[in-house]
């Protein structure tokens, strides 16, 4: 029976402050929540500082890769100062435009195809008699002669630097000078008779030669533009015999032998057919 | 053919010296020169006659039969390839054609040519000149006066 009794006696506060704890951790979880709810009102009322949005770095390729351009292969033009000549006057100055770009590739083609030769003012023309193998005697004439594309280089450049050096900036007034004075170096090859029979030209003189040439060798350009060029119109006029006569000093001569008898006909090609276009870098 | 092979090998130490022989004229001649730098011996390899801007001949041999033909000008041969004889103003002359034109050369003058002939050949050694003679093309002659400044005009 005591026993039973200090059973009783103990599972009462037990059980009562039990109760008590389960009230008493509602209500303080109640209190809290009111407090939490106003504590995240005022903190909605606070000025929010600007958050730092950490993204990740993306890595773009870098454009390294050549700029290509629509040009006419290397290979066409047979002859490295012809290949220079292109290099320095089309590409450098991004020249691309039609038709100036063709008609004058069509003429360096000409050039580097045809080994041209201008005569030296400074030579003099000896005679040689010669016997060959079968001790049959050959006369033959020999003289210095100047490579026609070595004069042409120089006489582009030079006229491009006097037009640079009077402020002509005009593309087109730039462009017609360089192929009138294309041309009237072409003139004064050393193989012109030959050159005509073979382009089927016969001109009675040096003008007529000059606007014939012109024809031929610029096909597309309009009427206006070939009068602009056979009379060498520019708003800056351009001195083209005193810097021929310059070029000519300055520039190597080579020996030279002709047959007089029968002198065998240089091999001329014809104006070739200007090839395709393709893409090709600048470096 | 042949003389693309020659100019490929063009011997560099060789050098044309003109020697007046008669000015009046403009009658040269041309002297081939070797020079041997190992052995410090000039040899003569071939003499060459130029009158005014033709080079007549252009082997020893040919130079040969040209002063040959000085020679014994005034009795004269139809067979002369060079030279025919001329009367005029009862005088003798030689007439020497050229691919342009002719021009007359006088008994002194002749004389003269003979007498410098033998200078030209003095203070070189000429061994080489007949067995081991230079045969030259065109191209090799034109390189040569073109070496020499001899392609320049004359001021």
């Amino acid at each position: 029976m005591q026993l039973y009794l200090y059973s009783i006696g103990i599972s009462i506060p037990i059980i009562l402050s039990m109760v008590w704890f389960f009230f008493h951790t509602i209500d303080s979880s109640r209190k809290k929540r009111v407090f939490l709810a106003k504590d995240s009102a005022a903190k909605k009322n606070l000025i929010k500082s600007p958050k730092v949005i950490k993204k990740k770095e993306k890595y773009y390729q870098l454009n390294t890769h050549a700029i290509k351009l629509n040009l006419y292969s290397k290979s066409h033009f047979n002859n490295y100062i012809v290949e220079r000549i292109y290099q320095n006057i089309i590409i450098a100055n991004y020249w691309l435009n039609e038709p100036f770009h063709t008609e004058f590739v069509r003429l360096l083609q000409f050039v580097g195809n045809n080994k041209l030769w201008i005569k030296d003012p400074k030579t003099r023309e000896i005679i040689i008699n010669t016997r060959d193998n079968t001790e049959k005697l050959n006369t033959q004439i020999s003289m210095n002669v100047l490579s026609l594309s070595e004069v042409l280089e120089s006489v582009i450049f030079e006229v491009y630097a006097y037009l640079k050096h009077k402020k002509v900036f005009l593309k087109s007034d730039v462009q017609n000078s360089i192929l009138s004075a294309s041309i009237y170096v072409l003139i004064e090859a050393g193989e012109i008779d030959s050159v005509c029979q073979k382009l089927g030209i016969f001109p009675s003189d040096k003008k007529s030669l000059r606007s014939a040439l012109i024809d031929i060798i610029y096909v597309n350009l309009s009427n206006k533009r070939k009068t602009i060029i056979d009379e060498n119109y520019c708003i800056v006029p351009v001195p083209m015999t005193k810097i021929y006569a310059e070029v000519l000093f300055i520039s190597n001569q080579y020996p030279y032998t002709f047959s007089r008898e029968n002198p065998s006909k240089p091999n001329i090609k014809l104006l070739p057919y200007v090839p395709e276009k393709q893409l090709r870098s600048i470096v | 053919m042949l003389d693309e092979q020659i100019t490929k090998t063009i011997p560099s130490n060789i050098s044309l010296i003109e020697i007046p022989v008669i000015r009046n004229k403009k009658i040269y001649f041309i002297r081939a020169k070797e020079r041997v730098d190992q052995e410090n011996k000039n040899y003569l390899r071939s003499i060459l006659i130029m009158i005014d801007n033709e080079l007549v001949t252009t082997n020893f041999a040919d130079t040969v039969v040209f002063l040959a033909e000085i020679r014994k000008f005034e009795r004269g041969n139809k067979q002369n390839y060079y030279t025919s004889i001329e009367h005029h103003n009862g005088d003798l002359n030689l007439k020497v054609t050229l691919t342009d034109g002719y021009i007359y050369i006088s008994t002194v003058e002749a004389l003269a040519i003979i007498e410098m002939h033998k200078h030209a050949l003095q203070g070189m050694s000429l061994i080489r000149i007949v067995e081991d003679e230079l045969i030259m093309t065109a191209e090799m002659i034109a390189h040569y006066l073109n070496e020499n400044q001899m392609l320049n005009k004359k001021s």
